[in-house]
């Protein structure tokens, strides 16, 4: 049953991907596994940069979420050294109803509206609040460095 | 090899659609959107993604997979020579100088799941549509306390509405999309339902454009509201009430937040529809998860007022 689902997410995402990313699993004979792009958001400091994700399926997906992790580094309040996303519908807030598709948009959407009071960098978030221009400076500067 | 169409999107959400030779290299698709029809970028400026990789000039299109129909992501990079440009610039910039934008209100029930919202606007009119903003109270879990105190206030006092639409848990609500309707936009262009529900209602392509038509207390905002009030009634009524009431528990959070069929029998449709109608989008998302058996599915979803989470727990507890 996961592998239908998943097949069916990956047929409507090659028809009708979201205009910010693009995702598909990484080879032919392996559906759980996908590797996926996001396209830094216009208007972040991210913009301009391609941010590589990591998705794993679980076998008894859509009933647990997938884990989605950042390969490409991110100067980020809610994503940490290791690519670990801090995002509540990959956890707790996960709903079986809740697509590849969807999880990829909330991500972009994470990357312009950082949630610093639930941050998984602290150092990052505090920045966040207390300067907000050395924490786009710096945003901008890893997305020149690591994702273009 | 009879050329085989494919569509190309752009970041600027433009696309272009081209009749490729699926043999051909992804360099030669490169110099076939450098074309000033196309995408008029040069083709050392092009990153093309597709399935989430970025494609490699010297491979051919098929050894992607690519197929009929599918899609493949443009990325224009930095101009070439620019790069150098812009490091010297951050190097020698060590106050910045703009004044960072306030940031906008909207995150968490952006992030929290636009999706749930979506499904429940789905259904009907654009004010119908409005009417499951009592949906979006559950997105910001904390908000859920006042919204449903004020579900109460009003199902004692119907006269209520323009109280509803005073108070600061509403207006905040409403302020906080309002104030960035370009996330409200990206809500509705991400999904081809919604987009097709904005083209076949000019108003309300018209209210995401002017973000002051939701603000403003018109007749139709009254509307909307009531509406909005009548949504809440139906989910008190369903039973869900007493675990949205409960406010910022888990309950009260999800099931706004995460579930796109959530509010959306509650809220858009009519109740003498029948339920096949009613529960169309709900009934094809179950199908899609394995489960056939429409007359269950149908009494799952009934029990559950178009919930497809709550609905899928009691097909699994059977």
């Amino acid at each position: 049953m996961a592998s239908k689902r998943i097949c069916k997410e990956l047929q409507d995402l090659q028809k009708d991907p979201p205009t910010s990313c693009s995702a598909g699993p990484r080879a032919d004979d392996d559906i759980f596994h996908w590797d996926a792009t996001i396209i830094g958001p216009a208007d972040s400091p991210y913009q301009g940069g391609l941010f590589f994700v990591a998705i794993h399926f679980p076998p008894d997906y859509p009933f647990k979420p997938p884990k989605v992790n950042f390969k490409t580094r991110v100067y980020h309040p809610n994503v940490n050294s290791q690519g670990s996303i801090c995002l509540d519908i990959l956890k707790e807030q996960w709903s079986p109803a809740l697509t590849i598709s969807k999880v990829l948009l909330s991500i972009c959407s994470l990357l312009t509206d950082p949630n610093p009071d639930d941050p998984l960098v602290p150092e990052i978030a505090q920045i966040y609040k207390t300067d907000r221009g050395r924490y786009e400076e710096l945003a901008k500067e890893w997305t020149r460095k690591y994702a273009m | 090899m009879p050329p085989t169409t494919i569509h190309v999107k752009a970041t600027s959400g433009s696309k272009i659609t081209l009749d490729v030779d699926l043999s051909a290299t992804v360099a030669d698709l490169k110099a076939l959107l450098a074309t000033p029809s196309n995408a008029d970028c040069e083709p050392s400026r092009q990153r093309l993604i597709y399935k989430g990789h970025v494609l490699k000039d010297e491979k051919s299109l098929e050894s992607y997979g690519l197929a009929a129909d599918h899609t493949i992501h443009l990325v224009k990079g930095p101009a070439p020579g620019s790069g150098a440009a812009t490091t010297t610039t951050t190097m020698t910039t060590t106050t910045t100088t703009t004044t960072p934008s306030p940031s906008p209100p909207a995150p968490a029930p952006a992030r929290a799941d636009p999706f749930g919202f979506l499904g429940a606007m789905s259904g009907g009119d654009p004010f119908g549509g409005m009417g499951a903003l009592g949906g979006l109270g559950g997105m910001g879990g904390d908000m859920m306390g006042d919204v449903a105190a004020m579900q109460r206030r009003l199902a004692e006092n119907p006269g209520a509405t323009a109280e509803l639409l005073n108070s600061p848990a509403i207006r905040s609500y409403v302020d906080s999309i309002t104030q960035n309707p370009e996330t409200l936009r990206a809500m509705f262009e991400s999904n081809p339902q919604m987009r097709a529900v904005l083209e076949q209602n000019p108003e309300l392509n018209h209210m995401l454009n002017d973000p002051e038509t939701l603000r403003r207390t018109d007749p139709a905002n009254v509307r909307a509201m009531m509406q909005m009030q009548q949504a809440m009634r139906q989910l008190s009524g369903s039973g869900l009430g007493p675990d949205v009431a409960a406010g910022g528990g888990g309950f009260g959070g999800g099931f706004g937040g995460g579930f796109p069929g959530a509010g959306a029998g509650a809220a858009a449709a009519a109740p003498s529809e029948p339920p096949e109608t009613l529960y169309a989008s709900q009934l094809a998302q179950l199908k899609d998860m394995g489960f056939f058996d429409e007359a269950q599915n149908i009494r799952a979803l009934q029990a559950t007022m178009g919930n497809v989470s709550a609905a899928i727990e009691r097909l699994l507890s059977q």
